[in-house]
C-alpha cells in the first residue's frame, strides 16, 4: 500500500488511479468496504427542500426587517427606494368596501394622522376615509381612499392607493390610483409618481411641484406649485379652475355644512382659496367673490338668486 | 477576479433574484446541512444570508454574487453555531433513496440495512469540514474544484480532506460492532 500517496482515494473516486495503482487497491484488503461505502453513499439524499415556500418566506421577512427599522440613516438599503410624498385628492363619490379592514376616518373640519404597520405617514384631510388589511399589509400595500390625503411613503414594496378613478404610481415603490367619479387630483412634493388616468387612458409622470388635475367635464390639467407640502395642512384650501360645486363640497366637509341652491350654474370655474379654521371668512372669501348672496339655517347654506 | 463594473446581474429585481435564488437555494443550505446538522437554524441562516445578499444587491455582481451568499452563509453559521454541540440529525433525516432491493435474498437485504446504519454513523461521526466535502461531492456530485471554489480554498485541500473523509468511513466502518 505504500506506494499510494496521500489522496489516492479522493484520485480513485475520479478515476484518475493509473492502472498499477489501481490494480495495487483493488488487490488491498479493504478495497471492497470502500465500493460499499461509496455505493451505499449514493443512495443517501438531503431531506428535500421548497424552494417556492422558502422563497417566499424571505421576501416576507424581508418587508418585515424593512418595518423594523424605519427611519435608519443609511438610505441605500434600497436601489430604487424613493420615499414619495404624495397628495391625492379624490372625488366625492360613495365607495363601498366590502373586506374586513381597519378604518380611519375623520370628521368634518377635523385632521387626522396616522402610521401605517410600515411606517408610511397618512395625514387626512377632513371628513376622509381610509380603510386597508392591517394584517396583510406587509406583503399588499394596498389601501382605499375616500377623501383626501398626504401620504409619505417608506420605501418598500408595491404601494397602491385604490379609488375608483385611475393608477397612481409611485416609481420605485409603486403607487396605485383608481377612481372613476369627477374628481381627481394629485400632487407630487418628493420622489416620483406615475399617475395614470382611467378616463382618458393617459399617463403622467409627476415630479416634485408638479400636479394633476382632473375634474368631470373640464379638459385635464398640468398643475404647477411651489409648497411644499398641501395647503391644507397650513388650514388652507386652494382651487384651481375647480367647478364651484367641489369647493362647495369641501366647504361642506370643512364645516359641516350643507349648500343648497337651485338656479345656481355649479359648474363656473373657481380659482383662489379658504381658510380652513374660520368658517365666516371662509364663506365670505368663496362666495363674495362670485358676487353671490346666502343666508344661513342652521347647518344649510342657501344660496339666493 | 475582474468583478466591477459591468457585472451587474440586476439582482435587485425579484425575478432576476428569485432565479438565483432558485439555482443556489438547495446547493447552500445542504453544504450548511452536511456541515452542521440541525435544519432548523440552518434554513434561518439561509434565509437571512439570501435577504442580506439582496439588501446588498447593488454590491455584486455576477461573478461574486454566489461566494459574497456563501460567505456570508458561513459566517453566520460559525458565530451561531460554533460554541454548541451541533447534534447531527444526519441519521434520521437522510433518506434512503432506491429501496428497489427486488431480487436480493434476505440475508443480502440484512446484510446491506446493517452496513448502511454503520455508514450513516459513520458519516455523522466525521469531522464537519471531511463531512461536509464528502457528501457535497458523493450527494451534489460538486467536483473537487467546484467544492473547493465554495469555501475558497484549493482543490489539493479538497482532495487531501476526500481522502481523509473516505479512510475515516473505512476504519469506523470496520471497527463498529
Amino acid at each position: 500500500m505504500n506506494k499510494l500517496d496521500d489522496i489516492f482515494l479522493s484520485r480513485w473516486l475520479n478515476n484518475e488511479l493509473s492502472e498499477d495503482e489501481l490494480n495495487q487497491f483493488k488487490s488491498s484488503e479493504h478495497y471492497n468496504t470502500y465500493v460499499n461505502i461509496i455505493k451505499g453513499t449514493d443512495k443517501l439524499q438531503a431531506p428535500s427542500y421548497n424552494l417556492n415556500d422558502a422563497f417566499s418566506d424571505i421576501k416576507e421577512k424581508r418587508t418585515l426587517t424593512c418595518i423594523n427599522q424605519p427611519n435608519t440613516p443609511s438610505k441605500n438599503r434600497w436601489q430604487l427606494g424613493i420615499a414619495a410624498s404624495v397628495i391625492l385628492l379624490i372625488g366625492f363619490f360613495t365607495y363601498s368596501i366590502m373586506f374586513s379592514t381597519t378604518e380611519f376616518s375623520s370628521d368634518y373640519g377635523k385632521q387626522l394622522a396616522f402610521e401605517l404597520p410600515d411606517g408610511s405617514k397618512v395625514l387626512l384631510n377632513s371628513k376622509s376615509t381610509i380603510t386597508f388589511d392591517k394584517k396583510n399589509w406587509n406583503t399588499n400595500r394596498t389601501l382605499e381612499l375616500n377623501g383626501e390625503a398626504y401620504f409619505d411613503v417608506e420605501k418598500g414594496s408595491t404601494f397602491t392607493v385604490k379609488t375608483p378613478q385611475g393608477n397612481v404610481t409611485v416609481l420605485g415603490t409603486e403607487f396605485n390610483v383608481n377612481a372613476n367619479t369627477d374628481f381627481f387630483k394629485i400632487s407630487c412634493y418628493e420622489g416620483k409618481v406615475n399617475v395614470f388616468d382611467n378616463s382618458n387612458d393617459s399617463n403622467h409622470i409627476l415630479t416634485p411641484s408638479l400636479g394633476y388635475q382632473n375634474i368631470k367635464g373640464n379638459a385635464p390639467v398640468s398643475l404647477n406649485f411651489n409648497s411644499t407640502h398641501p395647503e391644507w395642512i397650513d388650514n388652507q384650501s386652494i382651487f384651481k379652475s375647480t367647478p364651484i360645486k367641489h369647493v362647495f363640497k369641501a366647504l361642506e366637509k370643512q364645516y359641516e355644512l350643507q349648500f343648497k341652491y337651485d338656479n345656481f350654474d355649479d359648474s363656473i370655474l373657481f380659482t383662489g382659496s379658504f381658510p380652513n379654521n374660520n368658517k365666516e371668512i371662509a364663506l365670505k372669501t368663496v362666495l363674495k367673490s362670485l358676487n353671490l348672496t346666502y343666508t344661513t339655517q342652521g347647518n344649510s347654506i342657501i344660496l339666493e338668486d | 477576479m475582474s468583478d466591477s463594473e459591468n457585472g451587474d446581474i440586476g439582482l435587485c429585481k425579484e425575478k432576476s433574484f428569485q432565479a438565483f435564488f432558485n439555482t443556489n437555494a438547495t446547493l447552500l443550505r445542504n453544504f450548511l446541512f452536511y456541515k452542521f446538522g440541525g435544519l432548523e437554524e440552518i434554513d434561518d441562516i439561509v434565509q437571512d444570508s439570501f435577504i442580506k445578499l439582496w439588501d446588498n444587491c447593488t454590491k455584486v455582481t455576477s461573478k461574486t454574487a454566489k461566494s459574497y451568499l456563501f460567505r456570508i452563509a458561513i459566517n453566520q453559521s460559525n458565530s451561531l453555531l460554533r460554541h454548541k454541540t451541533v447534534k447531527l440529525k444526519h441519521q434520521k433525516e437522510v433518506k434512503y433513496i432506491n429501496n428497489n432491493t427486488t431480487n436480493e435474498s434476505p440475508e443480502y437485504i440484512l446484510e446491506e440495512k446493517e452496513f448502511m446504519v454503520k455508514l450513516e454513523k459513520a458519516i455523522s461521526s466525521l469531522p464537519d469540514r471531511q463531512r461536509e466535502v464528502f457528501l457535497l461531492n458523493r450527494i451534489e456530485k460538486k467536483t473537487y474544484r467546484e467544492i473547493a471554489e465554495l469555501s475558497s480554498v484549493s482543490v489539493k485541500a479538497i482532495e487531501k480532506l476526500m481522502h481523509k473523509a473516505l479512510l475515516k468511513l473505512r476504519v469506523d466502518i470496520e471497527n463498529l460492532p
